[in-house]
């Protein structure tokens, strides 16, 4: 009957007719406001159309109309899984532009801090993604442990996920006392977890028939694509921003880079995991020995004075009130540096005109571009392919659509 | 922060050589500042030395990184789009900017890099630059029946248009002003400005009236 109705309204035959679905805007399994067009044939995906732009913020125009400081908090919403990534992505280029040399100890304490945010962003996307594809008890786990991170984010900048702690030419404050212990108390309790989850997923016939050759692609079209990140990796090819062009004292860790070869969901499930093993083992050679001194390069007319001075000096007391309400010139020019975020190759590309505000800030948004690569790993499979794909492309729309 | 560990760009002559004997004349300048290469490309060339970068033996630029827009209201070729391209093999980056008039068009790169098609879009939703030959160039981040590109300098930075309202009545007299401000692109009558901002020669840009560019404050000096 249904069949007869649809032949008659269609003009086509139940054969041959397509089904168009609209998977989101609101959508579980589409990690935000997405909106995915399915042309379906059954069961199958004939055509797969993302639309975007329901979280559109004008983060970038905003950040037009703000000094530098200010603009640092309004990175963190980009992609609010990894708030510390987008920090020292807009730092980093903003030190370039202002050719500051960053103090030691902020340098290692930013390294812990973006390692300990690519834990949480991938335990996030674990939990969710394992979650869509029906282990629901993934999520709890994996929650569980990233309550510890969040912990040490309220720690240091008083905010769980909106933390803006990075500062240009440092941090924001020095870390409190308990910080070393907060830290190796994850590297304690991590790596015995992350072979819990592994456990449950790894070897999990159900989890790896539902991954296993679904959304595979080959090097040569990922680049096409313009993958970037675990997705890039688990095709074979072992691009990290860390190693390619090391920033904030990268060069001076051992870690590897985790590879896969087929490129499929579970490669990059597996180059995930991989991942957060080494993130741990940069953190343990990071935390062993956090230099002394200043958290803070002290540079007149570019970051505040110690407090101590304003509250005795005049003259800091000036100073410290012209940073406030004007902020800080950055000499002209131009500067990208780019960073490995969670997600993949982050970073903005910051032009100057020599005033208080970036005259633009363009962020190269991972998650958008990885998104972009949908239509061409679903079309032609089948519908439940979709949602482990979006999951294996850990997608925050935050970012996507800025 | 010392240049030599940071991400590295190609010589720019080495890198205008090259290309000058693939796609002569398509190099208008090449240029390295702060250790980042940049290139100008003539706009009708761009296709060309993309395709060149990206399969050529020795560059092999095969990851289109990044494209933005940026816009300078008071130039007569108005919007730079920026090329961020990176070679995994060499692991060399390059930053190709291509000059275009509000009126004219750059050639879509599209089928050089797939990456390329939701940039454009980016770019041609925010900017309202045209890209020629792309296969769907319609607006991805704003509503299709938006009018106006956001990241253009004279757009209307602390207000938003209300797509739909029933209140027409209640409207304040300034926002008749920024729907009139809107549409006629007359600069600053009556909408909250923002700060004034100074364009690249320290001349206040065109469109940012207001509170004069104040003087160069001397503190970089410690």
């Amino acid at each position: 009957m249904e069949l007869e109705f649809l032949e008659r309204k269609t003009g086509v035959s139940g054969e041959e007719s397509l089904m168009t679905l609209n998977l989101g805007p609101q959508h579980p399994s589409t990690h935000g406001v997405l909106r995915v067009i399915l042309e379906l044939d059954g069961e199958k995906v004939i055509k797969a159309e993302p639309e975007i732009g329901y979280l559109h913020t004008g983060i970038e125009k905003t950040i037009e109309c703000k000094t530098y400081t200010q603009a640092i908090t309004l990175t963190d919403r980009m992609d609010y899984m990894a708030p510390m990534s987008n920090n020292l992505a807009f730092c980093l280029s903003t030190e370039k532009l202002l050719d500051l040399e960053i103090p030691e100890r902020a340098q290692v304490v930013r390294v812990i801090l973006t390692e300990l945010t690519r834990l949480n962003s991938h335990l996030v996307w674990l939990g969710t993604h394992a979650i869509d594809m029906g282990a629901m008890s993934m999520l709890l786990y994996a929650f569980r442990e990233r309550e510890m991170i969040l912990g040490i984010y309220e720690l240091v900048s008083g905010q769980r996920m909106m933390s803006s702690y990075f500062r240009v030419g440092g941090l924001a404050e020095d870390i409190p006392p308990d910080f070393e212990g907060r830290v190796k108390e994850i590297l304690r309790v991590f790596p015995s977890r992350i072979d819990d989850y592994e456990g449950l997923l790894t070897e999990n016939p159900i989890w790896r028939q539902r991954t296993e050759n679904v959304g595979g692609l080959d090097t040569a079209l990922a680049l096409d694509l313009g993958l970037t990140g675990p997705a890039l990796r688990a095709t074979g090819l072992a691009y990290d921003c860390r190693k390619a062009s090391p920033y904030s004292g990268y060069e001076k860790y051992e870690f590897d880079v985790p590879t896969g070869i087929k490129g499929d969901v579970y490669a990059r499930f597996q180059v995930r995991m991989a991942e957060m093993r080494e993130s741990l083992r940069i953190i343990d050679q990071a935390v062993r020995d956090i230099p002394g001194g200043t958290h803070i390069i002290r540079k007149r007319g570019v970051t505040p004075p110690p407090k101590a001075a304003v509250v005795s000096e005049m003259e800091a007391l000036i100073h410290h009130f012209k940073w406030v309400s004007e902020g800080f010139h950055v000499p002209a020019g131009e500067a990208y540096v780019p960073i490995e975020s969670p997600k993949g190759e982050m970073g903005f590309y910051i032009v100057s005109d020599g005033g208080v505000q970036p005259y633009r800030a363009k962020c190269r948004p991972p998650c958008f571009v990885n998104l972009s690569a949908l239509p061409k790993l679903v079309e032609g499979r089948m519908i439940a392919d979709v949602v482990a794909v979006i999951g294996s492309l850990d997608i925050v729309l935050g970012e996507i659509d800025r | 922060m010392s240049p030599d560990y940071l991400s590295k760009y190609p010589n720019p002559e080495v890198i205008r050589t090259s290309i000058q004997a693939a796609v002569p004349d398509a190099i208008t300048d090449a240029t390295q500042a702060r250790s980042e290469t940049t290139l100008i490309v003539t706009a009708s060339r761009i296709k060309e030395v993309c395709l060149f970068l990206r399969d050529d033996e020795t560059w092999q630029f095969k990851l289109l990184a990044d494209l933005a827009g940026v816009d300078w209201p008071d130039r007569a070729c108005r919007f730079d789009v920026v090329y961020n391209l990176y070679s995994p093999k060499q692991n060399l980056r390059l930053r190709l900017k291509v000059q275009v008039s509000e009126a004219d068009s750059v050639p879509s790169v599209v089928s050089v890099w797939s990456t390329a098609n939701w940039h454009e879009r980016e770019v041609f939703d925010m900017f309202g630059v045209k890209f020629e030959g792309h296969p769907n160039l319609t607006r991805i981040l704003m509503p299709e029946d938006w009018e106006g590109h956001p990241l253009r300098k004279d757009f209307p930075l602390s207000y938003e248009l209300p797509q739909f309202t029933h209140n027409m009545s209640d409207r304040p007299e300034w926002l008749e002003d920024g729907l009139r401000w809107f549409g006629d692109r007359q600069y600053g009558s009556g909408l909250p400005q923002s700060i004034p901002r100074q364009g690249p020669e320290g001349k206040p840009v065109a469109g940012w009236e207001g509170r004069p560019p104040e003087e160069e404050s001397d503190n970089s000096e410690a």
